[in-house]
């Protein structure tokens, strides 16, 4: 316990404390008279504890038998302020200071209200733990914190945001950690200038250095179990404080296609999921830009009684197929972005009237052909398999319609090297992304070997430690 | 720079190989179902289009068939068949698309006609776009009027459909007709020692007309296609056919036939099995004046019918014995006579000429140039080998 000098005029530090915080309502700075001296008590309505405080700090000092000793008196563990800057950081983070004589006391009485640990909606699954992050940083600490019981769990705390001063945390295991990304993740993040951050979608875009890609090569999550074991890889978390979103660094092109669940799953199950996936996002990308190349410039290549009923569905509308199919993407996006921003009881009802009314009635109309809404379908059911890759499917789907659409299939041929090569050239902290064709890294990457087998960490994340079991 | 120089010339391999131009929207086709190629007196070069209707066929969706006729026909005329296709397009609203085509007719007129075969393939050949799986099979003259407009197509909708899937499907089991695509006919017309054939077709009256998805009334529908037999060429030219059971020896010695159906008469009855897995094995040789093949087929046998041959007397390993060897014999003397027929006309549609050129390469080329002499003087000795592996026996047969 030390005394400061200028805590010591209680009267001075009262006005000097409502300057600082230009007698803003929610902070409250109330005098105590004590059989001694006056004391200060300082707080953030809202953000403190009031019955701790009631019960530990001003029923002790209030009482007759105080005699002056502050720090015998109140009866919690408490810090004490270096200097008046100092105090101010520390209320505004929450904490509850008592000035005594020359002494500023800080009291960890924090509380307010967090969202309960929930199951998230975007990373749903049939078996594993359903726990998700929430918006409060000390619950996700330590709800990773659960699942690594372990000295080496490190969490090492960053303040970003000129104004906001947000908490934001890096996690890893020491030993395990790929040092030259952490040496990285460090960096980047001291880099960051910026007033405020609210998510962690600002710190990915601040710390990636491909900003014209539409894959990041960082990783995202709501779920502790898949952090857990990312960072057992070797890899770095990034948890910041007021989102659920934690992002992990590095992430290869193919864990886009893994689920925390492969690893639950039994080995043949999962891989074949793994193989639905891929098949999925080859769909979810090529379909519309294959099938309009297939059936402008190669219409030999169907079925002949496909072909037929495709002209007899096709002749009686008025757009060629590039068109219809741009038509119907379009309407599916709008159909996405709008049931993402309504209330979920509204929501289906906008699907109702989308997928069924517009859909049908579009046909019905001779609008579109009834294959065209089968092809956009099909690419909008595959589209929500793998969520992850979203930005990358939209954008590519479009660039492979205008591919196939004018050039056919050479166009699509081409649009896939440029695709591969663009995949290729990124590199994230160091790692490339696409990056899991050695022999190790295949037994766990489009399909899963039996989890016996799986006895290395990835090669080029885990770049020292790569052997976890023997 | 690199990397502009790249992204350039990325675009330009792009456009200037991708062939955007040929973009055609799939509602702008006229997909040709078959074609009849014919000439007339006037050396005119004369086709008929069977095009697709696709409403009338379409989807479930379409309310497709009713009364629309499934395929509209078109003829066109020219001094070339390109001039004749010109014709043709002339008058159709949507562009002729060829590749789905599933037959090509040749009438009898063109097949025989001097010229007009080799013609007929350098059109073909010389088209980039030709769809050389189509069947090729020639037609009597007096069938290609009615060929679109009268004749029963089966389940199908067209007459190419139906002949297409009637050949893919039911050659396995039916050995008296042939798969002959029109690249099996152009490689047999480059080959050496091997002459051409082609499937052929005629049209038999009926009146027992199924219900139809063609969309023709059933008064209109008065034949149905019986696809069976052979067509023979001999340098580019038709000299003859072969019926459906000289057919089946054609499949067996080209190693085509899957199964077939013998009947042995006796007593105004007939014993009936079934011969499958056949295996003609051919040794060639040439003697200095004559080539002599040595052909013996084997197969296996499956008893359908035999009642006629039950008796009390006889032990029933010695009918089987003889049912084995009447067989036999009954093969042996139809493999003569196709061979037979085939020397008449002087077309080595068997390949022998091939065989001895394989077996003899020296012997070939001293009678290559003379090969037609040679097929026709050559000896022929015929060896069938039947053996009846199953007797239907599942329990305790009845006849024993």
């Amino acid at each position: 316990m030390q005394q400061v000098e200028e805590f010591k005029n209680i009267n001075g530090l009262y006005d000097k404390l409502k300057q600082a915080f230009n007698n803003s309502f929610d902070i409250n700075i109330e005098k105590i008279k004590t059989t001694e001296d006056t004391a200060l008590l300082i707080y953030i309505e809202g953000l403190t504890d009031k019955d701790l405080m009631d019960r530990d700090i001003i029923t002790p000092i209030k009482t007759l038998d105080f005699e002056g000793n502050i720090g015998n008196a109140i009866k919690t563990t408490y810090k004490d302020a270096e200097d008046f800057n100092d105090l101010i950081t520390k209320i505004v983070e929450g904490s509850v200071a008592l000035c005594y004589n020359g002494y500023a006391l800080i009291i960890d009485f924090r509380k307010w209200t967090t969202r309960s640990v929930e199951s998230p909606e975007a990373e749903n699954v049939t078996r594993g733990p359903r726990e998700g992050f929430n918006e409060d940083l000390v619950t996700n600490t330590s709800l990773l914190r659960r699942k690594i019981r372990n000295a080496g769990l490190i969490f090492e705390k960053y303040k970003i945001g000129r104004q906001s001063n947000t908490a934001v945390v890096i996690a890893y295991i020491g030993g395990v950690v790929n040092e030259d990304i952490l040496a990285k993740v460090r960096k980047r993040l001291g880099e960051i200038d910026i007033d405020i951050i609210l998510e962690s979608g600002s710190i990915e875009q601040y710390i990636e250095r491909n900003p014209f890609s539409t894959v990041s090569g960082i990783g995202l999550t709501q779920k502790p179990d898949i952090v857990a074991a990312r960072i057992l890889e070797g890899r770095v978390a990034i948890i910041c404080d007021g989102t659920p979103h934690v992002l992990t660094i590095p992430e290869l092109f193919i864990e886009n296609i893994h689920s925390s669940e492969d690893y639950y799953h039994r080995t043949f199950f999962a891989s074949f999921l793994r193989a639905l996936r891929m098949i999925a996002l080859f769909i979810s990308i090529l379909l519309p830009g294959l099938s309009v190349s297939i059936i402008n410039f190669n219409a030999e290549m169907l079925p002949s009684t496909f072909l037929i009923s495709l002209v007899a569905l096709s002749e009686k509308t008025p757009f060629p197929e590039a068109v219809e199919i741009f038509f119907l993407i379009l309407m599916l996006e709008l159909l996405k972005e709008s049931g993402t921003r309504l209330p979920k009881t509204i929501g289906s009802a906008v699907s109702i009237v989308g997928a069924l009314i517009i859909g049908e009635a579009a046909v019905r109309a001779g609008l579109v052909g009834a294959p065209t809404v089968i092809i956009v379908a099909l690419t909008a059911v595959t589209s929500f398999i793998i969520p992850s890759l979203n930005e990358f499917t939209t954008i590519y789907r479009l660039v492979f319609l205008a591919l196939g659409a004018s050039f056919g299939i050479i166009g699509i041929g081409a649009g896939i090297a440029f695709m591969l090569a663009q995949l290729s050239s990124i590199n994230s902290f160091g790692v490339p992304i696409m990056s899991f064709f050695s022999k190790r890294e295949l037994k766990d990457s489009m399909i899963r070997f039996p989890l016996k087998q799986l006895k290395y960490r990835p090669q080029n994340i885990a770049k020292n430690n790569i052997k976890r079991a023997n | 720079m690199k990397k502009m120089f790249l992204i350039f010339a990325l675009v330009v391999i792009i456009v200037s190989t991708a062939g955007c131009w040929s973009s055609t929207e799939v509602k702008n086709l006229a997909i040709v179902s078959s074609v009849i190629y014919d000439m007339d007196d006037e050396n005119n070069y004369l086709i008929k289009l069977n095009i697709v209707n696709p409403s009338a066929i379409g989807s479930a969706d379409t309310g497709g068939g009713g009364n629309k006729k499934a395929g509209i026909t078109l003829d066109g005329k020219g001094k070339s068949y390109t001039e004749a296709l010109n014709d043709v397009s002339a008058n159709v609203d949507r562009r002729l698309f060829a590749d789905h085509n599933k037959v090509r007719f040749l009438t009898e007129k063109v097949a025989t006609k001097d010229y007009a075969v080799i013609n007929f393939l350098d059109f073909i050949m010389r088209d980039a776009l030709t769809d050389e799986s189509a069947l090729f099979v020639v037609i009597r003259d007096e069938d290609k009027d009615k060929l679109y407009n009268s004749t029963a197509t089966g389940l199908s909708n067209l007459i190419g459909t139906f002949l297409d899937e009637l050949a893919t499907t039911q050659q396995k089991y039916c050995s008296s007709m042939t798969h002959i695509t029109t690249l099996d006919f152009i490689k047999a017309n480059y080959a050496d020692g091997k002459e051409a054939v082609a499937g052929t077709l005629f049209l038999e009256e009926t009146d027992n007309i199924p219900s139809q998805n063609s969309g023709l009334e059933d008064q209109e529908i008065q034949y149905k296609i019986v696809y069976e037999g052979l067509a023979l060429f001999k340098d580019y030219s038709l000299v003859g056919y072969m019926n459906g059971k000289e057919t089946e020896i054609y499949n067996i010695l080209t190693k085509q036939a899957k199964t077939g159906i013998v009947t042995i008469p006796k007593d105004e009855d007939f014993a009936a099995l079934t011969w499958n897995k056949p295996k003609a094995i051919i040794k060639a040789s040439y003697n200095g004046e004559n080539a002599i093949f040595d052909i013996k087929i084997e197969g296996e046998l499956t008893i359908d019918k035999m009642y006629i041959y039950n008796t009390s007397e006889e032990p029933f390993s010695d009918i089987m014995k003889t049912l084995k060897k009447e067989v036999s014999e009954q093969m042996k003397t139809r493999t003569s006579a196709a061979i037979t027929k085939a020397q008449d006309y002087g077309s080595d549609i068997f390949g022998f000429g091939a065989m001895l050129h394989a077996q003899n390469p020296k012997a070939w080329r001293i009678i290559a140039s003379d090969w037609e002499v040679y097929f026709k003087n050559a000896t022929f000795n015929v060896e069938c080998d039947f053996k009846i592996n199953q007797q239907g026996e599942i329990n305790k047969p009845f006849i024993k």
